[in-house]
C-alpha cells in the first residue's frame, strides 16, 4: 500500500517542474532580507538603549510609518516648540533621508513593480494562476500586488478618516465660536437689563425693577442668535437660541444684583 | 474524484513546500504589517486576540494557496512551515503577536502554534480539495 501511496505521489510531484529554476535561492534570500530589516528595525531601539545611545532611544523606526506620519510628528513637535515659546530647529537630515526613502519605497518603487509586472503579463496574456511552475518573479509580482492594494487601501481609508476629522473639528469649532459670541450678547443684554433696573422711571428706567423691559430690536436678533427676556420685579430670565444651530439654546437669570447666574445649555451647546 | 487517506496525508513531508510555506507566510504577512501601521500595532493592540486571529487567517490563506497551487498533496508541509514560523514570531517579532507581555508566556506561545498548525494544515486541505474538484493545474 505505502509503494503505492509512495508512486503516485511521485509520480504527480515529478508530473512538471513545480519551481523554476533558481527559485529558491532567490526566496530564501529575499526572505532572509526581509527578516532581518524588520527584526533589525523593530529592535533597534532596544538595542541601541541596550548599548549606551539612550539618546537615540526615542527616535522612530526606519520603515514602519508612511511619510505622512513623519509629517504629522514633525507639525505637531514644531506646535509643541511654537507653543513653548521656542525657536523652530530646523528639521534634521537624517528625518529627510527617511522621508525620502519612504516615499521612494511606498509611492514609487512598489507600484512599479506592480505596473510593470501587470503590463508584461498581459502582454505576454499569463496571470499568476496559468504559470505551473511557480517562479520567484511570481512571487514578487504577487507581493507587490498586496503591497499596492494596501498602500491604496490604506491611504483611502486615512483620506477619508482624516477628512471626517477635520470636519469634525471645524464644526465644533464653529459651534464654540458661535456659542462664545451668544455668551458675549446675553452679557451686554444683563448690562442693558440692570442699567434699566438702575435708571428713573422719568428718564425711561425700572426705578429699581425689572419690570416693564423690552429688548432692544437690534439685540433682540443679531447674526449669532435669537434672544427673549421675561421680567419680574426682582429677576429677569434670558432665553437665546443660535440662529447657526437652532437645537443651541442658552438660559440664564439676572438676579437683583445684576449679577448673571444659573447658565443652562442646551442641544449642541451641551 | 478519489478519497485521500491519512497516510497520503501525512507523508513524508517535501522540504521544498515547507521552505516555500514558511517564505510565504514571512513575505505576505510580515511585509503588509510592518509597512502598514493601520492594519498594524496602533490599530490592534488594546484587542486581545484580534491580532492572533489575523496572524492565523493569513496562515490559512496562503496555505490555502498553497494546498491549490502545488501538483502533490501539500496539507501537512504548511503545518509544519506555520509551526516555524510562529516561533519565529514569539523569537524575533513578539509585537506581531500584540498581545501583553505577561500573557506572551509558554502556554500562549503553544496555543498559537497549535493553532496555526491546525488553521494551515486546514487552509491547505481546502486548497487541495479545491484543486481535485475543479483541476486547477
Amino acid at each position: 500500500m505505502n509503494q503505492k501511496i509512495d508512486s503516485t505521489h511521485e509520480e504527480l510531484s515529478t508530473n512538471k517542474e513545480e519551481f523554476t529554476r533558481g527559485f529558491f535561492p532567490s526566496l530564501i534570500f529575499l526572505t532572509l532580507v526581509i527578516l532581518i530589516f524588520v527584526v533589525a528595525s523593530e529592535n533597534h531601539g532596544e538595542w541601541l538603549y541596550k548599548h549606551g545611545s539612550r539618546a537615540f532611544t526615542s527616535e522612530l523606526s526606519f520603515f514602519t510609518l508612511f511619510p505622512a506620519i513623519f509629517a504629522s510628528g514633525n507639525t505637531i513637535a514644531n506646535g509643541l516648540q511654537t507653543f513653548s515659546g521656542k525657536e523652530l530647529t530646523p528639521t534634521n537630515l537624517s528625518l529627510e533621508i527617511r522621508v525620502l526613502a519612504n516615499i521612494l519605497i511606498i509611492y514609487i518603487i512598489i507600484p512599479t513593480v506592480f505596473f510593470f509586472n501587470w503590463h508584461r503579463r498581459r502582454i505576454e496574456n499569463k496571470s499568476i494562476s496559468t504559470i505551473n511552475s511557480l517562479s520567484f518573479s511570481s512571487v514578487i509580482y504577487a507581493l507587490s500586488i498586496i503591497l499596492t492594494l494596501s498602500i491604496a487601501v490604506t491611504m483611502t481609508t486615512l483620506a477619508i478618516s482624516s477628512y471626517q476629522t477635520r470636519q469634525s473639528i471645524e464644526h465644533t469649532i464653529t459651534i464654540q465660536l458661535n456659542e462664545n459670541e451668544m455668551i458675549n450678547d446675553l452679557n451686554l443684554i444683563a448690562l442693558n437689563v440692570y442699567q434699566y433696573r438702575l435708571i428713573p422711571k422719568n428718564l425711561g428706567g425700572g426705578e429699581g425693577k425689572y419690570t416693564g423691559f423690552v429688548i432692544a430690536p437690534e439685540r433682540a436678533k443679531t447674526q449669532n442668535g435669537i434672544y427673549a427676556v421675561t421680567t419680574s420685579e426682582n429677576q429677569v430670565t434670558i432665553k437665546a437660541q443660535s440662529l447657526l444651530f437652532p437645537s443651541g439654546i442658552i438660559n440664564l437669570t439676572v438676579n437683583e444684583q445684576g449679577q448673571t447666574g444659573d447658565w443652562q445649555y442646551e442641544g449642541v451647546f451641551r | 474524484m478519489e478519497k485521500i487517506s491519512l497516510a497520503q496525508i501525512f507523508h513524508k513531508p517535501n522540504w521544498r513546500w515547507i521552505v516555500t510555506a514558511y517564505c510565504f507566510f514571512v513575505l505576505f504577512h510580515i511585509i503588509p504589517f510592518f509597512f502598514l501601521p493601520v492594519f498594524g500595532n496602533q490599530f490592534f493592540r488594546n484587542i486581545f486576540w484580534s491580532r492572533v486571529a489575523i496572524v492565523i487567517s493569513f496562515l490559512a490563506f496562503i496555505s490555502m494557496y498553497i494546498g491549490c497551487r502545488s501538483q502533490s498533496l501539500t496539507i501537512f508541509e504548511p503545518g509544519i512551515a506555520a509551526i516555524l514560523y510562529i516561533v519565529t514570531l514569539k523569537m524575533f517579532l513578539p509585537s506581531f503577536l500584540a498581545v501583553p507581555t505577561n500573557l506572551l508566556n509558554t502556554y500562549f506561545v503553544l496555543q498559537c502554534v497549535i493553532l496555526g498548525f491546525v488553521f494551515a494544515f486546514g487552509g491547505a486541505g481546502i486548497g487541495c480539495w479545491f484543486k481535485r474538484k475543479y483541476q486547477v493545474l
